[in-house]
């Protein structure tokens, strides 16, 4: 039992060192994608965080939420902590709930055996929008912005997390030999 | 069991980098290669009677597509306009790295 918790206190630790590195790097490195603060027009976290709730759903909960909020801590000197945790909690929840619905919807298999590139290209297209979708509705109700900029923040939060989630499989897809090799499987 | 989850959602992922290269393709690069190192000038026919192992519709599909990818290219004969000889195209070498690549990630296990 305590190795158990022992090999998922180990989970949470590498998703958040492996999220938060992600989420430095580009905000660095593509920074010139940047909409605004929080906001970018090629978002790789988006994919990365899709990617472990896939294969850890709950269980990646914890690494995400941590690995946000540390990366915003770290870098958005000016949000509030409120808005951090909120955010923090968004990233880390709707990707597992997007992969609980479909799974209710398509069974993907206790080991996602029925998984196929259509059911990730669509999932990864519901959870871009419902999360910009309440990303945006955070900004309007708490925040107090605009409505215009309730549907900038929705489009670019969207086109971002779409685009990062795209590239960061393409990615992961391209380097499948390696992880595979260097996981022994 | 999270290694099977992993290699499940990797295989679902692989059509967005797959790499498109048909085997028909690497035997056929094959030959034209070795043919050109030994600077032979090939036609289409020639290719058709070279390879016993494809079809000439297959053959001509598969030197077509490459064709159109640049990947070969057709020259005309100087002595008769008719006559057209296959030559390496602008993304040919690009497509042998592709194959060298592919070729690496291949594991290949003793039996």
């Amino acid at each position: 039992m305590i190795s158990l918790n022992f090999r998922k206190y180990k989970l949470y630790l590498f998703i958040t060192v492996v999220y938060f590195t992600l989420y430095v790097l580009n905000n660095n490195f593509l920074s010139i994608f940047t909409y605004k603060e929080h906001i970018h027009f090629i978002y790789l976290p988006a994919g990365m965080r899709f990617f472990f709730a896939a294969i850890y759903k709950e269980d990646a909960w914890v690494g995400i939420f941590l690995g946000s909020f540390f990366a915003m801590v770290f870098l958005f000197e000016n949000t509030s902590i409120l808005s951090i945790i909120f955010y923090a909690t968004l990233s880390a929840t709707v990707p597992i709930l997007i992969i609980y619905t479909f799974n209710s919807l398509y069974p993907l298999g206790k080991q996602l055996e029925n998984l196929n590139l259509k059911l990730i290209v669509s999932m990864a297209f519901v959870y871009a929008f419902t999360y910009s979708f309440l990303y945006a509705l955070y900004g309007y109700y708490i925040l107090g912005t605009t409505l215009s900029n309730f549907y900038r923040d929705w489009i670019a939060t969207f086109i971002g997390d779409l685009t990062g989630s795209m590239i960061f499989l393409t990615i992961l897809a391209s380097q499948r030999h390696r992880i595979l090799k260097f996981l022994r499987i | 069991m999270s290694n099977t989850r992993i290699s499940n959602f990797l295989n679902a992922i692989a059509p967005l980098a797959e790499a498109k290269i048909d085997f028909e393709d690497v035997l056929i690069i094959a030959y034209l290669d070795m043919k050109w190192s030994q600077k032979s000038e090939l036609k289409v026919n020639n290719v058709i009677q070279g390879i016993k192992n494809l079809s000439p519709s297959t053959i001509h599909r598969r030197l077509k597509k490459m064709k159109q990818s640049e990947v070969l290219d057709y020259v005309n004969s100087k002595d008769d306009e008719r006559v057209k000889f296959i030559q390496k195209g602008k993304n040919y070498n690009k497509y042998l790295m592709e194959i060298d690549k592919l070729y690496d990630f291949t594991q290949f296990q003793k039996i």
